[in-house]
C-alpha cells in the first residue's frame, strides 16, 4: 500500500513538472480521464493491460502507435514507464494526484455549475468570467442541470459550495417554520 | 375545529419574510466510502476533530479521523440514507449538547434531542461534549457525604460529593439498582439547601429496560430532579460512545454552577465496545482484547471531569457512578482494571451474596471508598469504624464453623452478631434509608441489642423500632439530623429507648 503511495506520488509529480499551461493541463487531464475510464469500463483493453502473455515491449509498442498522434509526449512516455513497470493498475490515482498537484502549480479552481435548466453558451462564458475574476485563478469549469433544484444556482469552487437554489432556500424555510 | 385562513395566511407571510435571502456557503467534501456507520470523506480540508458535519437526508456526523488523504466521519443517524458521492458539508461546531434545568425530567438522545414526546427542549445554554478536565488549582478535597440511602454502602463505603465511585460486578447482581435508588434517595436533598441534580446515562442497554426505569424514577418522584440520556443498544455506536461524555456536559453545567450534581454511566463496559467498534472500521490498530490503545484516555477524560471545586469556583460538584459488568467475577480484565485504576474506589457485587439473598449484594472485603471517613458524618463514622473489620472477620470466621460443631464462647458470640449485622445491611429496592436511621439500627446492632433476637425477626424488630423512635423518640432523630454526631447524652437516650421498645418487642 504505501509503495503505491510512493509509485503514485512519483508518476503525478513526474506528469505535474511537464505542465506549463492551463491548456496543456486541459488536454493531459482530458486524456488521462478517458484512458482511465476506459481501462475500467472496456473489458478488452482492461485484460490486454492486465495481461502477463503479452510482453511489456509489446505493450509500449502497441500503446506508441496508437497515441502518438493524440496524447501529449509527456504523457504518452509517463505511460510508456508506467506499463513497463507494470503499473497501469495505478492510472485512476495517479489521474487523481496529478490533477491536485497540477492545480496547485498553476493556480486553477475547480468549478461546478448545477442549474436547474440548461444554460446558453454567453450566459457560460459571462458566469465563467466573472467566477476567474472573483477567484482570481484560471478556471476548470463544468455545468450540470438537476431539474431538482427548481431555480437558481449551486456553485462548489474546489471545497466551497455556494447555494442559492431554490430547494434549499425552501428546505431552509421549512425549517424555520417547524423550528428545527 | 374553526380555521382562521388569514390568521394562517398572516402567520405564514411573516415568517416567510424573516427568512434569508442569502447565499448559502458551506465548505463541503464529498463522500468516498460508507459502512458500517463510517463515511470516508475527501475534501473538508480545514474540517476541525469532533467537528459536526451533515449529509443529506439530515444525517449528522463526526470527524474523528484527520488523515492526508481523506477524513473518516462516523455518523449518528441511519448510513443507509448516505451514498458515495454525496456531499457532506462543515458546520463549524464542535458536537455540543443543551445544557441546564430545562432538561430536569426528560428523556433525551446523546446529541440532547428529546425522546420522550415532551416537545422542544428550550435549553438556555450549550456546552461541548468534549471539555478538558479542570486541574489541581481548581478543585476541593472530597468532604461533603453524598448519601445512597444504603445502609451498606453508607456505613461502610461512604460516598463524597465529587467523587468517583465504581460500581462493577457481573450481569444481574444488582448494580443499576444501587444506581437507581441513589437517585432516588437524592429527593430529601431537594428540601433542603444543596439539592443535587441527577443524570442517569443508559449506555447499550434495551430500550425496554430504560422505559421501566424511567417509570420507576416518575413513580418515586425522581424524575423531576434528573434528566437521562439513552444511547440504545439498536443505536449506532458513535451514540453509545458520545452518550457518557454529553452527559458529563449536563453535569458540568451544575458543578459549574455551584449546585450539585451526580451522574450515572450504565455502563462503560458498553461504551468501550461501542468505541472499539468504532476503532475497529476506522481502521485503527486494535490492542489487547481488540481495543485501540487510547481506551484507557477514553474513561480517565471522562471521568476526571468529576470533582469538587474550590470555593473560588463557587464549591459546585460532580459525582461520578460509574457502571462495568464483569464477565464471570474477573475484575483482572482490560477494561475493569482500568476503570478501577481511575476511580476513587469500587463497590464490588457479587453474584453468590446476591443468590444468597444478600441484596445490596456488596462484598465488603473487596470494596472501598478511597475518601473514606472524610464524607461521613461524624455519628456514622463513630458506629461504623468497626462494622467493616467486624464483617470481615465474621465471613471468616462463619466459613470456619462449617467445619466445628464446638466453638468458643466469644466466636459463637461474633457469629451471632456477624449474622444479624448481614441481615440489618439488606435493604429492598426503592426503599432508600434517611441517615438518621440508618445510624439509629446500625447503632442498636452494633451496641448487641440484636444478639438474643431470632434472625428470622431481625428485619421486623427493626422496622418496629424504627416506627418506636420515630414516634416516641423523635428528638433522638433531630438531634442527629441536626448535630451529625452522637454525644455521651444521645447514646443514653438511644440506649434507653431502645431498651423500652425491646420489652414490647
Amino acid at each position: 500500500m504505501k509503495q503505491n503511495h510512493k509509485k503514485i506520488k512519483i508518476y503525478s509529480e513526474a506528469l505535474c513538472g511537464s505542465v506549463n499551461t492551463f491548456e496543456i493541463f486541459q488536454d493531459i487531464k482530458t486524456s488521462l480521464h478517458a484512458l482511465a475510464a476506459l481501462s475500467t469500463k472496456d473489458l478488452t483493453i482492461n485484460t490486454f493491460l492486465k495481461s502477463k502473455s503479452v510482453d511489456s515491449s509489446q505493450k509500449m509498442n502497441i500503446f506508441r502507435e496508437s497515441f502518438k498522434e493524440i496524447f501529449n509526449e509527456s504523457l504518452l512516455n509517463m505511460l510508456l514507464v508506467m506499463i513497463e513497470n507494470d503499473d497501469m493498475n495505478l492510472l485512476i490515482d495517479v489521474n487523481k494526484s496529478f490533477v491536485v498537484l497540477a492545480k496547485k502549480k498553476l493556480n486553477i479552481a475547480y468549478v461546478e455549475v448545477t442549474s436547474s435548466s440548461d444554460m446558453d453558451e454567453n450566459a457560460r462564458i459571462q458566469l465563467s468570467n466573472a467566477l476567474s475574476d472573483i477567484t482570481k485563478k484560471k478556471i476548470d469549469i463544468n455545468f450540470s442541470t438537476n431539474k431538482d433544484l427548481i431555480g437558481g444556482l449551486k456553485i462548489k469552487i474546489d471545497d466551497m459550495l455556494f447555494d442559492s437554489s431554490l430547494k434549499t432556500k425552501l428546505e431552509n424555510a421549512k425549517s424555520k417554520l417547524i423550528g428545527v | 375545529m374553526d380555521i382562521k385562513t388569514n390568521q394562517i395566511g398572516d402567520l405564514l407571510r411573516d415568517q416567510i419574510k424573516n427568512i434569508d435571502n442569502n447565499v448559502d456557503v458551506n465548505e463541503v467534501g464529498e463522500v468516498l466510502e460508507i459502512g458500517d456507520g463510517v463515511a470516508r470523506t475527501s475534501g473538508l480540508g480545514n474540517v476541525m476533530s469532533s467537528e459536526l458535519v451533515e449529509f443529506p437526508n439530515n444525517v449528522f456526523g463526526m470527524a474523528l479521523n484527520l488523515e492526508e488523504e481523506n477524513v473518516g466521519v462516523v455518523l449518528f443517524g441511519d448510513s443507509s440514507l448516505v451514498k458515495e458521492g454525496d456531499i457532506v458539508k462543515r458546520t463549524g461546531k464542535v458536537v455540543e449538547v443543551p445544557v441546564g434545568k430545562e432538561l430536569l425530567g426528560r428523556v433525551v438522545s446523546p446529541l440532547g434531542v428529546p425522546m420522550d414526546g415532551k416537545g422542544p427542549i428550550n435549553a438556555k445554554h450549550t456546552l461541548p461534549i468534549e471539555r478538558k478536565a479542570l486541574g489541581v488549582m481548581q478543585r476541593f478535597p472530597v468532604k461533603e457525604p453524598l448519601q445512597t440511602g444504603l445502609k451498606s454502602i453508607d456505613s461502610m463505603i461512604p460516598i463524597g460529593r465529587g467523587q468517583r465511585e465504581l460500581i462493577i460486578g457481573d450481569r444481574q447482581t444488582g448494580k443499576s439498582a444501587i444506581a437507581t435508588d441513589t437517585i432516588i434517595n437524592q429527593k430529601s436533598t431537594h428540601d433542603g439547601d444543596s439539592p443535587v441534580y441527577c443524570i442517569y446515562v443508559a449506555i447499550g442497554q434495551k430500550a425496554s429496560t430504560v422505559a421501566k426505569l424511567v417509570g420507576e424514577l416518575e413513580a418515586n418522584g425522581a424524575m423531576e430532579y434528573t434528566t437521562v440520556v439513552v444511547a440504545n443498544a439498536s443505536d449506532p455506536a458513535p451514540l453509545q460512545y458520545i452518550a457518557p461524555y454529553s452527559g458529563c456536559a449536563m453535569g458540568e453545567y451544575y458543578r459549574d454552577n455551584s449546585m450539585h450534581g451526580l451522574i450515572v454511566y450504565d455502563d462503560l463496559s458498553k461504551q468501550a465496545t461501542a468505541y472499539r467498534q468504532m476503532s475497529l472500521v476506522l481502521r485503527r490498530p486494535p490492542g489487547r482484547e481488540a481495543f485501540p490503545g487510547d481506551v484507557f484516555y477514553l474513561h480517565s477524560r471522562l471521568l476526571e471531569r468529576s470533582s469538587k471545586l474550590s470555593e473560588d469556583l463557587g464549591s459546585g460538584s460532580l459525582t461520578a457512578l460509574p457502571v462495568i459488568e464483569t464477565q464471570e467475577g474477573d475484575v483482572s480484565a482490560y477494561i475493569p482494571t482500568n476503570v478501577i485504576s481511575i476511580t476513587d474506589g469500587q463497590i464490588y457485587l457479587d453474584t453468590n451474596l446476591f443468590n444468597g439473598g444478600v441484596r445490596p449484594a456488596v462484598d465488603v472485603g473487596l470494596s472501598v471508598s478511597r475518601v473514606g471517613g472524610s464524607a461521613q458524618i461524624k455519628a456514622m463514622k463513630k458506629i461504623a469504624g468497626k462494622l467493616r473489620l467486624d464483617l470481615a472477620q465474621f465471613r471468616e470466621l462463619e466459613a470456619f464453623a462449617k467445619f466445628a460443631s464446638d466453638l468458643d464462647e466469644a466466636t459463637a458470640a461474633q457469629i451471632t452478631r456477624g449474622r444479624r449485622m448481614v441481615e440489618i445491611l439488606k435493604q429492598n429496592q426503592y426503599v432508600p434509608m434517611s441517615t438518621a436511621n440508618q445510624v439509629v439500627i446500625i447503632y442498636a446492632a452494633s451496641q448487641g441489642y440484636l444478639d438474643d433476637i431470632e434472625i428470622e425477626s431481625v428485619k421486623e424488630f427493626e422496622v418496629g423500632l424504627l416506627e418506636h423512635f420515630a414516634s416516641k423518640a423523635s428528638d433522638c432523630i433531630k438531634e442527629i439530623n441536626d448535630t451529625g454526631d452522637i454525644g455521651d447524652d444521645l447514646a443514653g437516650k438511644m440506649n434507653k429507648t431502645i431498651e423500652e421498645f425491646k420489652k414490647s418487642f
